[in-house]
């Protein structure tokens, strides 16, 4: 039951340009030395982030990356689920498969009970709130 | 974010035999009733012995069951068993395993990710799970 590389480093991302505290735009290769992750890896999680909204570049000569949102509408559950797709614990069931009885009251009595214990640890977390320790009064872009 | 089809396979075998209510079962049968292959119960099972989750011997003569009341065994102890390390991320122990550890943000999430769900796996036994089982099937296998 891991979160992988792709979800780990693209939050370290969000919160590596969250913290450069708006200014200049924060080229991959800082943010690479900064976080210890190699930069090609590091491009595609970004990527996926300006495609969905949650960071924009800017081109050119001190060009770079900044943040598109306030920190405080970046829910942690929303990144993760970008990044790493379903986050249930274990596949759906394959529809027209028989499944034993023990899998499917495992999928009701536990699995299903745990999947929304973990959207809820990751989706009452904002990105301001692991930079600030909360949401509040923290609703301008990148502070 | 998955559990591992080991994790999965030994939640099924352990909540066979917290179904069957204390008599023992052979790898066959369990097979039989799981659809897992006996070779892979085998292979499951030395762990789950070796941690206390099932008794049992192989053989014709052999056969399994929970080598304790199953009130008190947990849906966390095994997978904890099967899968070992049931950690969201390698650095939730601190052992020091990233050079950022210490002064890692995103550690703290994945810390509180981690407690939150080894408290709910760790707070449903195979008796709640036999119980939910019996519920769904009217004691009946189906």
């Amino acid at each position: 039951m891991k979160i992988s590389t792709r979800g780990r480093y693209g939050l370290r991302l969000l919160i590596d340009v969250a913290q450069n505290r708006g200014d200049s735009p924060v080229t991959l290769r800082e943010i690479a030395e900064r976080q210890n992750i190699s930069e090609p890896y590091l491009e595609q999680v970004a990527i996926a982030l300006r495609r969905a909204g949650y960071i924009r570049s800017v081109k050119g000569a001190g060009g770079g990356y900044l943040c598109a949102l306030p920190a405080a509408d970046v829910r942690v559950g929303d990144v993760l689920r970008l990044l790493e797709g379903d986050m249930s614990v274990v596949d759906a069931p394959i529809p027209g498969a028989d499944e034993s009885p023990y899998r499917a009251t495992l999928r009701e009595a536990l699995y299903e009970p745990l999947d929304r214990t973990i959207a809820e640890v990751l989706d009452r977390k904002t990105l301001a709130d692991l930079l600030y320790g909360s949401s509040a009064g923290y609703g301008d872009y990148c502070i | 974010m998955k559990i591992s089809t080991r994790g999965q396979y030994a939640l099924e075998a352990a909540l066979c035999l917290a179904a069957n209510r204390g008599s023992r079962l052979s790898t066959r049968e369990i097979s039989e009733r799981t659809g897992i292959s006996a070779g892979y119960l085998e292979q499951l099972f030395i762990p789950l012995k070796r941690d206390g989750v099932l008794d049992g011997a192989r053989g014709p003569r052999g056969g399994y069951l929970l080598a304790r009341d199953p009130e008190k065994i947990s849906a966390g102890d095994v997978l904890r068993s099967a899968e070992q390390n049931v950690a969201v991320v390698p650095c939730v122990k601190g052992e020091g395993l990233c050079a950022k550890e210490g002064d890692c943000i995103a550690q703290r999430t994945w810390v509180e990710l981690d407690r939150a769900i080894a408290a709910r796996i760790d707070s449903v036994s195979l008796a709640d799970l036999a119980r939910a089982f019996d519920a769904r099937y009217n004691g009946a296998v189906p």
